[in-house]
């Protein structure tokens, strides 16, 4: 993998979703002048339109994906003396780097207001550790999208955003509420209160972000592989 | 024996089969310094054996090499030795013509602005425009900097002239002609419609029909066996 190439071409990937995320940040601002607007800027709010418009972020890098193969750009980016390996660890780096904007604003955020009863137990979490977590957990994501739309999977790509709002929106408040409800929340937050919870969490993280990275990474080197074979493919 | 050098080509019983489309085994080569047109009808297998050269395509029976070497263990090198100017612009329409520029020459090694600069004016071409929003002739002229830029040892055009005014034509033949001239051991390949491009730039013409090659022929040999070239390739097409 030629390291410099990565570089460049992660630049031209951030470079062309830079109008998308600005018209999504624009859209974000709007919301909450509208919150403020309307008198119903609570911490709740506030919180739920940064994250949502974070989570939005997530699907930038995908879209661009999507929408080489109609655009011809695709073909464009495998005329250059680069590997397709190359060409995915662009789209990575630019997926993780694309979201950072979002994941600090929704750390601070979460630093300045009251997080909402439904964080349960996640309200204790420090926001440096917050912002980290759902930053990995929204690279996964985009990384897991990437795979998808470089494989043409547009269902799966429908049904994993709709896996995600729910898992996002029902499932995690509801096993942080099970927690709560069988008493093991104290547990939860005495374990997050001990020194070496960081690093334990860390490890679990690690693992399994490196194994769904890999996954992902493997998904769209294949999908990107078997694309210019294709006898309708223009030169 | 002469050495054999890396803009030496070689097809061995190459072939490519799509379930619409056969091109049958196909073996020539293609000596440094050589300039060769592919001439044939639509769907002919031009295209085919240009992607192949240009390293586009995975997926064929027999062996491409260049100066000995299996072009697919060379990838993605070979795409600094070998350049190929589409029939139609591949790049970002958002970005400009220099932006485009300039993106191509962080990734080829042997790209040279200089010289860049010396074709882009020689073509008038605005570097202040989008891709999206050039002229088809434009496109060309761009697409045509951007594959000789870097100077390739093979440099391969699919249909170069198509979309050009007979102006900007000659022109970019003018400095097609130049721009060989100045390293003798270059290879041009390409392919065309038009027969006035082939007794400008060719020295050498294979006649694709079908998927199968039918002729491989030298200009001269062709200009001699017939009143003119045109004639000679409408028999070779005609007897098809």
């Amino acid at each position: 993998m030629n390291l410099r190439h990565v570089g460049d071409l992660a630049r031209v990937e951030i470079q062309r979703a830079k109008s998308l995320l600005g018209r999504l940040y624009i859209a974000g601002v709007a919301g909450l002048a509208l919150f403020y607007v309307l008198g119903r800027a609570t911490d709740e709010n506030i919180l739920a339109v940064v994250m949502g418009v974070t989570l939005g972020t997530t699907i930038m890098v995908p879209l661009a994906v999507m929408r080489d193969k109609l655009d011809r750009t695709l073909e464009f980016l495998l005329s250059l003396p680069v590997t397709v390996a190359d060409l995915v660890a662009a789209r990575f780096l630019a997926a993780a780097v694309s979201l950072l904007p979002g994941v600090i604003a929704s750390g601070a955020t979460f630093a300045l207001v009251t997080p909402p009863t439904e964080f349960g137990v996640l309200a204790a979490v420090a926001p440096v550790q917050m912002a980290l977590g759902f930053w990995v957990l929204l690279t996964l994501g985009a990384w897991c999208l990437t795979a998808a739309a470089a494989c043409e999977l547009s269902r799966l790509i429908s049904w994993s955003i709709a896996a995600m709002v729910v898992l996002l929106g029902w499932v995690v408040p509801w096993a942080l509420g099970l927690l709560e409800r069988y008493g093991q929340a104290a547990a939860l937050r005495s374990f997050l209160g001990q020194p070496y919870a960081p690093a334990a969490m860390g490890a679990v993280v690690l693992v399994v972000a490196v194994a769904l990275g890999v996954a992902a990474f493997v998904v769209a080197h294949r999908g990107l592989t078997r694309y210019p074979s294709r006898p309708e493919t223009p030169l | 024996m002469t050495a054999t050098r890396d803009s030496d080509i070689e097809l061995r019983s190459f072939s490519v089969k799509y379930p619409l489309f056969e091109l049958e085994p196909l073996s020539m080569e293609l000596t440094a310094g050589e300039r060769v047109a592919l001439v044939g009808p639509n769907g002919a297998g031009k295209t085919t054996i240009l992607r192949a050269l240009a390293g586009f395509l995975p997926e064929y029976e027999g062996e491409v090499r260049f100066g000995g070497v299996d072009a697919r263990t060379l990838l993605p090198g070979l795409r600094n030795l070998v350049r190929v100017m589409p029939e139609r612009l591949l790049g970002f329409g958002w970005m400009t013509v220099r932006q485009h520029f300039d993106l191509l020459a962080r990734f080829y090694d042997n790209w040279d602005r200089e010289y860049e600069a010396r074709l882009a004016d020689r073509l008038e071409i605005l570097d202040r425009a989008n891709l999206g929003t050039l002229s088809s002739g434009t496109r060309a002229k761009v697409a045509f900097v951007s594959a000789e830029a870097c100077r390739p040892r093979v440099l391969l055009l699919d249909e170069p002239t198509a979309g050009l005014d007979p102006v900007m034509r000659r022109r970019l033949m003018d400095v097609v002609v130049e721009s060989l001239d100045e390293d003798r051991e270059r290879v041009l390949l390409f392919s065309t419609h038009i027969l006035e491009d082939v007794e400008w730039l060719a020295e050498r013409v294979l006649v694709l029909v079908g998927g199968t090659m039918i002729a491989d022929r030298s200009v001269e040999h062709m200009r001699a066996d017939h009143a003119t070239l045109a004639n000679a390739l409408y028999d070779l097409l005609d007897a098809r």
